[in-house]
């Protein structure tokens, strides 16, 4: 059975809330501008989503790529 | 329990000798005196608000001062990448606990740690070729996050002139024009309705009138950058708000019977309750106070709200 095409997506929408909880939940101190810029880019990977999923007209309904909440990160 | 005495002594922003009279305003407190006099004694005078609304404060009051780093950033001439990660920095260490070394907790899921993030990316992001140009001050800083503060003609009873204060977003211009440029989060739509509601509003009319009294701009209007946030997306939307001198005018000319109602209320010690007021805004939070007996309300005050200290003397918000 073919992979379903939204599952690459959200292979990376899960890698990119795990690097968002490793990086929000280390001390700001010890980030370095590379990390930073990797905050960043999570953000901006979480925007194009979002844009993706509007564009489509789903403001009803529920992302086909979630950007996490806090919660669903547990901060 | 303090009295109102008491909670204002040494405050230079009140009258010293009619207990509750505000000599300095803004357009917060004008506004919530329009409101309801029992509404801006509760929440104005006494500091009362739900936790809900502080946290509201906290994290709004985040993503003004992250902007303004950025715009600072931006004159000073860093990149947009380079004012961003600044922004970011500044953002994660502010709310960084560092006693418990952990993230600080946010106890909502919209106005939290990772929505402050996603919210200064996405913006910023989405406005780094801002048509909008800062515009910049005299000593070649940007004019971000101006506070603002002067004398007015109308005086107390007692002789005592009234002062307007507050804090402009930006200064921006675009086309050769200035616009004051505001900018507001909510959790709520960004309709027509939401828009709506700051033609006519007090803030926002104090705003263009301080432009040019106080920065010598006479500002074309106020372009109100919108941020919609929500718990896994944020939505911006930018629309112009029209303030022409004469409706300015007026405004300025009813001020001064607010004021001397406030003065007249604050001689009484009494702050009548505006009953029509209570189901408006989606409903007043103190209608629960108010709905109670005399007698009870201070004991739910305590039960269910926050009283704040208040900050004394010009410069504090309010």
């Amino acid at each position: 059975m073919p992979e379903l095409p939204q599952s690459d997506a959200l292979r990376e929408a899960g890698s990119g809330a795990d690097s968002l909880t490793e990086l929000m939940s280390r001390d700001p101190a010890g980030l370095s501008a590379q990390d930073l810029d990797r905050l960043i880019d999570i953000m901006r990977g979480q925007r194009e989503n979002w844009a993706k999923m509007e564009a489509q007209g789903g403001r009803q309904k529920k992302p086909a790529v979630p950007t996490a909440s806090a919660e669903e990160l547990g901060l | 329990m303090q009295s109102l005495e008491e909670r204002l002594k040494g405050n230079g922003s009140f009258s010293s000798s009619t207990p509750g009279l505000r000599l300095v305003w803004s357009g917060s407190s004008i506004g919530t005196l329009k409101k309801c006099f029992r509404y801006y004694e509760l929440s104005n005078l006494q500091g009362w608000s739900l936790p809900a609304a502080q946290v509201d404060l906290a994290w709004g009051s985040l993503v003004h001062q992250g902007l303004e780093l950025y715009y600072k950033g931006r004159a000073a001439g860093f990149d947009h990448q380079g004012a961003l990660r600044s922004v970011i920095f500044w953002a994660l260490a502010n709310t960084w606990d560092k006693e418990l070394r952990r993230a600080q907790s946010w106890p909502d899921s919209k106005k939290n740690r990772v929505t402050l993030i996603r919210a200064l990316v996405w913006y910023l992001d989405q406005w780094q070729d801002d048509p909008l140009r800062t515009k910049l001050r005299p000593d070649g800083s940007a004019a971000a996050e101006l506070p603002f503060g002067f004398l007015i003609d109308h005086r107390t009873s007692d002789g005592v002139n009234y002062m307007l204060q507050g804090r402009l977003d930006r200064l921006v211009e675009i086309q050769g024009q200035t616009f004051i440029s505001d900018f507001k989060t909510t959790g709520g739509e960004l309709s027509e309705r939401y828009f709506s509601q700051f033609s006519p509003d007090d803030e926002f009319s104090l705003y263009t009138f301080a432009g040019e009294v106080a920065f010598n701009e006479i500002a074309s209007g106020i372009i109100v950058d919108a941020l919609q946030v929500g718990a896994t997306f944020i939505r911006s939307q930018r629309q112009l708000v029209s303030r022409s001198r004469d409706v300015v005018q007026e405004w300025y000319r009813e001020l001064s019977w607010w004021l001397d109602a406030a003065e007249e209320a604050a001689r009484r010690g009494s702050w009548p309750q505006n009953q029509q007021a209570c189901s408006m805004y989606r409903g007043c939070e103190f209608r629960g106070v108010c709905s109670r007996a005399p007698g009870a309300r201070q004991a739910f005050l305590e039960a269910n709200f926050i009283q704040k200290p208040m900050r004394a003397g010009f410069g504090q918000e309010d």
